[in-house]
């Protein structure tokens, strides 16, 4: 309940403001095979991951706000349109970023959109399983 | 409190071993009640059907208690430990969980006293066991190659597991250093067996496995034991066990799923806990007669906690190996440096067991934890360069029995109920400390040999305390042991126990089939002995 009610409470700019931090952790690859994880949507649910660690997504507003300020002050422009070199020299000195590239991790490598990026069926591993050849054509021990 | 009708036969706990207990008792036509404080996982609701089967293995679906906290857990107080325990709280137990690696003990495990000087023997031997690790294969549907020339012969009703590319780069390895190895003994169907589907090489071993080709017990022996008449009440959480005024059992207490008391009589009450679980229920069960626990003038309930230590070791390699193929736990195994060997500086050994790799979601914070996978620009391209490039394997060390590595009751912490939660001492040994060591320079030597570029290690594993045993040890001397060599308490002769507890030392290999054929074989002690099973 009071999980569900920070995440509801993350007001829009926060959410703007996550995408593009989501964007300079897992940036799009230079390739375009990977989208980046703020431009997939992931915001969202890593905000939702966070509320249920304790104190996490207190962490990650509060570092949000700073790095907002860090931002006006060094480059007087919002984060959000800085490049991303200029973002991660300002995310490079965030505490929360550890444990939010946690949760970023856990939401990213769980689309279907990345999964179809790494090389695998972009589905849940059941019920169609994996083809294997059967033990036999393997190489036997010598006992 | 309501109190209920006798019953002929009360099992605490639905596991692994209540489970072979249940089903080999149902013979007797005897009325045969299980109480389990979990539930029945639901396959459909298993995290491998989903998206997010690897997040939810660090939530819902953790290892640890601690970390998953449903409702039918309960909190265990570990922070003094060097390992953290794992378990499971369902019909099936943490065989819901487990990784279904399947060996047996060795004959020499049942005798360390005499073999090496160290822990001590058991009042039973591997020859007394073997028909029962025999019959538990055909039960659980075991996959295995015979042949291993580390065991004496054994029987498997199904062929081995598939090794993979990485099994098969892995098997290289050991066969460069002229080492050991052999195609793991799995509790995994390679082919449909007994109305249930072969395993599709899903990897979710370790949240579940919905297609039931793991066997967790849910699908080997319960349906059968159910089918035969036993019954099963779920969500339901033993308090104590009772006595009566000659010191015998008569049941016990527990709270149903709506937190009512109950006092459930029995003429013979048989605990499957697990060697937490067991010896914390004996310590709740004080009373006039057993004012330090019950069972327990041993002073030994609780004592001589084992796990066993684990070091991991990974190694990232050049080449895809297909790692999130395949069953999770079970690959290939090595007992090479199983034996003492005086020069290596401690007693007993170890196994190792290869593992598979890991999914994206496992391999992007294991890469981070390691340095070797940044946030930002250069983030895909290091990714690239450890999934599906990474192999496991780990060293599991046998854990010899210590006064000083038990467990007790918390005098604070306690479950929903209000009933007072296991604590946990633990310390590994300088002897531990040594194996461990020496396993990690193996390891490194195996998967360099077979190829790998560079090897990460952790040793030990914290969150490995899955293999809980000798709380409630067997013997045949009542000053010495709690349980007798058939799994009967020495203080309380309508009262048996048939998990981990009674293990007397740990051997180097997971225990899930010895605790079952130990059960099978208390079990078969019983029904051999019904007319005068407590004299």
């Amino acid at each position: 309940m009071h999980a569900e009610q920070l995440n509801l409470d993350l007001a829009a700019e926060e959410l703007d403001l996550l995408t593009a931090v989501l964007d300079a952790l897992i940036p799009a690859s230079d390739d375009g095979r990977f989208p980046g994880a703020g431009s997939l949507g992931c915001a969202r649910q890593v905000a939702r991951n966070c509320s249920k660690v304790p104190g996490l997504l207190e962490l990650v507003r509060c570092g949000l706000r700073e790095l907002a300020e860090s931002s006006r002050a060094r480059w007087n422009e919002p984060f959000e349109v800085l490049r991303l070199e200029a973002r991660e020299q300002l995310l490079a000195h965030q505490s929360f970023v550890l444990p939010l590239l946690i949760q970023a991790y856990i939401v990213y490598y769980q689309q279907p959109a990345v999964l179809a990026a790494l090389g695998l069926e972009p589905r849940p591993p059941h019920p169609q399983g994996y083809a294997m050849r059967e033990y036999g054509e393997d190489p036997a021990p010598k006992g | 409190m309501g109190r209920d009708e006798a019953v002929d036969v009360l099992i605490v706990g639905a596991g692994a071993s209540a489970a072979a207990l249940a089903w080999s008792l149902a013979d007797t036509r005897m009325q045969i009640l299980c109480l389990e404080q979990g539930d029945w996982v639901r396959p459909q609701e298993l995290p491998g059907n989903y998206l997010d089967w690897e997040a939810r293995h660090l939530t819902d679906f953790h290892f640890s208690p601690n970390v998953r906290r449903r409702p039918e857990d309960y909190p265990v107080n570990d922070s003094q430990s060097a390992i953290q325990v794992s378990m499971f709280n369902a019909v099936g137990g943490s065989t819901i969980l487990y990784a279904a690696h399947f060996p047996r003990f060795r004959p020499e495990d049942f005798r360390v006293r005499s073999v090496d000087g160290v822990g001590d023997d058991w009042p039973i031997d591997y020859e007394t066991l073997a028909p029962f690790y025999d019959l538990n294969a055909e039960v659980m549907g075991v996959s295995g190659l015979a042949g291993d020339p580390a065991y004496p012969p054994k029987r498997f009703p199904l062929p081995p597991v598939p090794l993979g590319k990485l099994g098969a780069k892995l098997a290289a390895g050991f066969e460069r250093l002229g080492w050991h190895w052999w195609p793991s003994d799995s509790a995994i169907i390679t082919q449909d067996y007994r109305g249930r589907a072969a395993c599709v090489n899903a990897g979710t071993c370790l949240v579940g496995c919905p297609r039931g080709a793991k066997g967790s017990v849910d699908v080997t022996y319960w349906p059968e034991a159910l089918r035969r008449g036993v019954r099963l009440r779920t969500r339901c959480r033993v308090r104590e066990v009772t006595v009566d005024e000659q010191g015998m059992a008569s049941g016990v207490v527990y709270y149903d799923g709506e937190g009512k008391e109950h006092h459930q009589r029995a003429h013979v009450v048989v605990l499957a806990c697990n060697g937490i679980g067991t010896p914390r229920l004996l310590l709740t069960s004080r009373s006039k007669l057993f004012p330090e626990g019950l069972a327990n003038r041993s002073g030994l309930v609780g004592k001589n906690l084992m796990f066993h230590p684990y070091a991991m070791v990974t190694g990232v390699f050049d080449e895809p190996l297909e790692g999130y193929k395949g069953p999770t736990g079970c690959c290939i195994m090595s007992q090479e440096f199983y034996r003492t060997d005086q020069s290596r500086g401690f007693a007993r050994g170890y196994s190792f067991e290869i593992l598979r790799g890991f999914g994206p979601v496992s391999t992007a914070l294991w890469g981070m934890q390691q340095g070797l996978v940044p946030w930002g620009r250069n983030h895909h391209r290091a990714m690239a360069e450890v999934f599906d490039h990474i192999a496991g394997m780990v060293a599991i060390c046998e854990d010899l029995p210590e006064d000083t590595n038990y467990v007790d009751l918390d005098p604070e912490l306690r479950d929903q109920h209000g009933i007072p939660a296991p604590r946990i001492h633990y310390r590994l040994s300088e002897n531990s400390q040594r194996m461990l060591a020496h396993a990690v320079d193996r390891a490194r030597e195996v998967l360099e040999a077979a190829g790998a570029r560079q090897t990460f290690a952790q040793a030990p594993l914290p969150f490995a305390g899955w293999h809980l045993m000798g709380t409630a040890r067997m013997g045949r001397d009542p000053r010495t042991s709690v349980v007798n060599e058939w799994g009967r308490c020495h203080d309380v002769k309508n009262l048996f126990i048939v998990d981990g507890s009674i293990f007397v030392t740990s051997a180097a290999v997971n225990p899930t089939n010895t605790i079952q054929a130990l059960a099978l074989y208390i079990a078969d002690q019983m029904k051999r002995r019904l007319a005068n099973l407590f004299d």
